[in-house]
C-alpha cells in the first residue's frame, strides 16, 4: 500500500504541474453556459495539440500506452487547479473505452484517435422516455435492411447531445427474445437525429431528447456482435460509474474549497457547529480521492476493481449535494437573490447537484448493486 | 503509487482471520460470563506482537498498516483480546522512544491510559511527572484494570510508563472491553519521554482500523441474517429496504477504510497531512461502526432486541470503540478547525 509516487511518478507529476502551470492562464473561469462549453472546446484542443489524451489508450490509437495510474497523476493535478473539463467528455470517458472492449480494428483505428482530437464528439443513447432504470425494456428499434440497419425510436437525458456529431446507441435488433438478448449497439451520426435541448432546473441545457425518425446506419457501424448490445451497454456503465467521479471529484473539491471560503467570509471559523460540518466535508471528500487512487490501483494491478465503484459513485454524489447545500444554508437568503455575489455559483451548483443521485444510475441502482454484488444478497429484480 | 495491500499484507489478514472464526461465540461467552478465553490471546501476544515496532526496538519491523490490518480483522469477528489494546499502547511508547522490549516478549501486559475528567482527547492533560514520580487520574482505560503496565500520556507531550497506584473497576458498556480508573499518586515510573501526541496519532489511527473491523463485521452479520430470514415468502435481502441500509453501511464502511489507509501511510510517512488524515479517519471509522452495527441490529427485526443475538454486541463495541481517544464530533471539529486555520493563513 503506497500513496506516494515512484521515481518514474514523480517526474511525470512534474511535467504534468509545469505544464498546467503555464497553460492553465489562457483558461481563466466563467460561469455561462455558452462561454463554458467554448471554454472547454478550446481547452481539449490544447491538451491534445500538447499530447495530454488518452495517456492510458494503446498507443495503436492515438493513446500513450501508460499505466491507468499516470492517467489518475494527471487528473489529480488538473483538479488541484481547477482545470476546465475537456468538450468532449464523454467520448474520453464512456465511448472511447467502450469501444477499446468491443470494437472492431477498424472502428479503434478510426473513431479512437477522432475522439482525442474532438473531430467528433460523442453524447450516449441509452436512456428512454420509458426506460430509465430498467434500461433493458427499450423501445428504439434498428430494423435491418440492405447494407445497414434503419433506427426508430426516442431517447432522453443525453449530456451534451447538443454538442454531438456522433451517438453510441442502443436499439432492439431482435423484437422476438428475452429483453436483454435482443439488444445491438450502434455507431451513428447525430447529423438527421432531431435534438432538442431540455432545461434543467438549474436553467443549463445541457442534457437533451433525441427523436430518431428513419435514420439508417452502415452495417460497418454496429459495435460489438448483432444482439449482444446489452454486453457493450455493461461496459459503458461500469466505466460510467467509476469514471464519472473520477473526473468530476473536482466537484466536490472545488464546493469544499468555495464552503470553506464562504464561512471564513461570514466570519464564522470559531462557530463550533460550522467546524463539525467542514471536518465531516473534509473526510467525506478525501475519502473519494483515496478511494479513486485505491480503484485505480486495482485496475493497474490487474485487478477488477469491485465495490469500490458504486461506492464511490455514492459518496461522490453525496458530497456535492450535502456542501451545496449546506453553502445554501451559509449564506441565507442573499443567496436566493439572483445576480447578488455568490448565489449565481452556488444555486446553480447546488441544483445541478441533484442529478448526481440519477445520473450514470440513480442511488438506488447503485445499493442494489452493492447488495447483490457485495453482499450476495439476492437480485430483487 | 500503488495503493493496494501487498502479498505480505493479504497474508496478514489471511492468517489472523484463521485465529478468529468462532470470534463471536466467544464474544457471547464472555456476555454470560465465562472466563476470558486464553485464544487468539496467547498466540497473538506470543507471535504477533512484535509487528510495527522497528527492528532496533527488538520488533518485527512492518509498518503501522501491517498492525492495522491484525486489529481490523480481529475486531472483524469481535473475538475476544486484550492483544489490540496492549499494540496500541506499545505503539505510544515506543513513538516517544520508551524501551518496549518487556511488552514484546509476551512478560508484561500493557494498556494505553489517557483519558481525563474534563480534558479534551488530546490534552491539555493534569497528569505530569516530577522527576521519575507520576501524579495522574486516568479513567476509561481498556483493559486496565489487570494490565502489567500503564503507558501514560501526561502534559508538556510528555509520556510515562508506569504501574497504577490505585485501580478501580468500572462496569463498562462493552464487556469485550472493561474499562478501569487508574490512579498514579507519585507512582515510580519506568520511563518518561516526550513525544505523547505522535504516538497518541498513531495509536488513534490503529483504533479507527479496529472500528472498520467492526463495521464490517455488522455488515456481514446482517446480510447473512438478510439471506437466512424468510418473510412474505421471501428472504428480506430481497427487499430493497433491508438490502438498501446494508448497502448505505457498506458506503459509510469504505469512507471510513479508505481513509484509514491513507492515515496509516501518512504517519509512517510523515506526510504533512498525517495529521488530518487521522482525524478524518478516526471520525468516519467511529460513524462507520456505530451505524453499521445499528443496521446490523435493525435487519435483525425483533431478533436484534435480544440479549443472545449478536448485534447488540458490536453496537456496545462501537460505542466504546467510538468513545476511546476521540469521538467523532471531537474529531469532525479538530479537522474543520485544521482546514479553516489553513484557509486564514492563504
Amino acid at each position: 500500500m503506497d500513496f506516494s509516487d515512484t521515481k518514474e511518478q514523480a517526474a511525470f507529476r512534474a511535467e504534468v504541474s509545469d505544464w498546467l502551470d503555464r497553460v492553465l492562464v489562457d483558461f481563466p473561469a466563467v460561469e455561462e453556459q455558452s462561454e463554458r462549453e467554448a471554454r472547454s472546446r478550446s481547452w481539449q484542443a490544447r491538451m491534445y495539440a500538447d499530447g495530454w489524451l488518452g495517456i492510458a489508450w494503446p498507443k495503436e490509437y492515438g493513446g500513450r500506452g501508460m499505466s491507468p495510474l499516470f492517467e489518475a497523476i494527471f487528473r489529480q493535478e488538473c483538479i488541484r487547479r481547477n482545470s476546465p473539463i475537456p468538450v468532449n467528455l464523454l467520448g474520453i470517458l464512456l465511448v472511447g473505452p467502450t469501444i477499446i472492449v468491443h470494437g472492431s480494428e477498424q472502428q479503434k483505428k478510426y473513431y479512437l484517435p477522432r475522439i482525442l482530437s474532438a473531430a467528433d464528439t460523442w453524447c450516449q443513447g441509452y436512456s428512454e422516455p420509458a426506460t430509465g432504470s430498467d434500461l433493458a425494456g427499450l423501445k428504439t428499434r434498428a430494423d435491418e435492411v440492405q447494407d445497414g440497419w434503419r433506427i426508430n425510436g426516442q431517447k432522453v437525458w443525453t449530456s451534451s447531445g447538443h454538442l454531438a456529431t456522433k451517438c453510441m446507441i442502443l436499439a432492439r435488433t431482435d423484437q422476438s427474445v428475452a429483453k436483454h438478448k435482443g439488444i445491438s449497439c450502434f455507431l451513428a451520426d447525430t447529423e438527421n437525429f432531431d435534438i432538442r435541448p431540455l432545461c434543467m432546473i438549474n436553467g443549463d441545457a445541457d442534457f437533451n431528447e433525441m427523436f430518431i425518425d428513419d435514420v439508417f446506419v452502415a452495417k460497418d457501424d454496429l459495435l460489438g456482435d448483432l444482439h449482444n448490445g446489452w454486453n457493450v451497454a455493461m461496459t459503458t456503465l461500469g466505466v460510467e460509474r467509476t469514471s464519472v467521479a473520477f473526473n468530476l471529484q473536482v466537484w466536490a473539491r472545488q464546493a469544499l474549497d468555495r464552503l470553506v471560503a464562504l464561512v471564513c467570509e461570514k466570519g464564522l471559523q470559531n462557530d463550533s457547529y460550522m467546524q463539525d460540518q467542514l471536518g465531516g466535508f473534509e473526510a467525506e471528500v478525501e475519502a473519494i480521492r483515496i478511494g479513486t487512487i485505491r480503484s485505480t490501483s486495482a485496475v493497474a494491478a490487474g485487478k477488477r476493481p469491485g465495490q469500490e465503484d458504486s461506492t464511490i459513485k455514492l459518496q461522490w454524489a453525496h458530497a456535492v449535494q450535502d456542501i451545496s447545500r449546506f453553502a445554501l444554508e451559509v449564506g441565507g437568503d442573499q443567496f436566493l437573490l439572483a445576480g447578488a455575489e455568490g448565489s449565481d455559483f452556488w444555486l446553480h451548483r447546488y441544483l445541478r447537484a441533484r442529478g448526481h443521485s440519477i445520473e450514470g444510475g440513480t442511488d438506488e441502482i447503485q445499493k442494489s448493486i452493492i447488495a447483490e454484488r457485495v453482499l450476495g444478497l439476492p437480485r430483487s429484480r | 503509487m500503488q495503493a493496494t495491500l501487498t502479498e505480505q499484507q493479504e497474508l496478514i489478514v489471511e492468517s489472523v482471520g484463521r485465529m478468529t472464526d468462532d470470534g463471536i461465540s466467544k464474544a457471547q461467552g464472555v456476555l454470560k460470563g465465562e472466563s476470558w478465553p486464553s485464544d487468539p490471546d496467547s498466540a497473538l501476544l506470543q507471535d504477533w506482537v512484535g509487528l510495527g515496532v522497528p527492528e532496533s526496538m527488538q520488533g518485527a519491523g512492518g509498518g503501522l498498516l501491517d498492525l492495522a490490518l491484525v486489529l481490523k480483522t480481529l475486531a472483524l469477528r469481535i473475538v475476544p483480546n486484550k492483544f489490540s489494546q496492549h499494540a496500541i499502547a506499545v505503539q505510544v511508547a515506543m513513538t516517544a522512544g520508551l524501551p518496549v522490549a518487556d511488552a514484546l516478549s509476551a512478560s508484561s501486559r500493557w494498556c494505553l491510559a489517557v483519558a481525563e475528567h474534563g480534558a479534551e482527547p488530546f490534552g491539555p492533560f493534569q497528569g505530569k511527572s516530577e522527576g521519575e514520580k507520576v501524579t495522574a487520574e486516568k479513567n476509561g482505560v481498556p483493559h486496565g484494570a489487570d494490565a502489567d503496565l500503564a503507558v501514560v500520556v501526561l502534559d508538556n507531550d510528555l509520556v510515562a510508563l508506569a504501574k497504577a497506584s490505585a485501580i478501580d473497576s468500572a462496569s463498562s458498556a462493552d464487556p469485550l472491553n472493561p474499562c478501569a480508573s487508574l490512579s498514579f499518586k507519585a507512582s515510580t515510573s519506568i520511563g518518561v519521554a516526550t513525544g505523547a501526541r505522535k504516538g497518541l496519532m498513531r495509536a488513534t489511527a490503529l483504533m479507527a482500523a479496529d472500528l472498520c473491523g467492526v463495521a464490517q463485521g455488522a455488515i456481514d452479520l446482517g446480510a447473512s441474517y438478510a439471506k437466512e430470514r424468510v418473510q412474505f415468502g421471501k428472504p428480506i435481502g430481497i427487499y430493497q429496504g433491508v438490502a438498501h441500509q446494508l448497502a448505505n453501511a457498506v458506503v459509510a464502511a469504505e469512507t471510513a477504510w479508505s481513509l484509514t489507509l491513507y492515515a496509516c501511510w501518512a504517519l509512517d510517512n510523515d506526510s504533512d497531512d498525517a495529521e488530518r488524515a487521522v482525524h478524518a479517519a478516526k471520525a468516519k471509522a467511529s460513524e462507520a461502526a456505530v451505524f453499521s452495527a445499528e443496521r446490523a441490529l435493525q435487519v435483525h427485526g425483533g431478533m436484534g432486541m435480544t440479549w443472545e443475538a449478536s448485534p447488540h454486541l458490536f453496537l456496545r463495541r462501537a460505542l466504546a470503540g467510538s468513545a476511546f481517544l476521540g469521538g467523532a464530533h471531537w474529531h469532525r471539529r479538530t479537522l474543520g478547525t485544521a482546514i479553516l486555520k489553513q484557509h486564514d493563513k492563504t
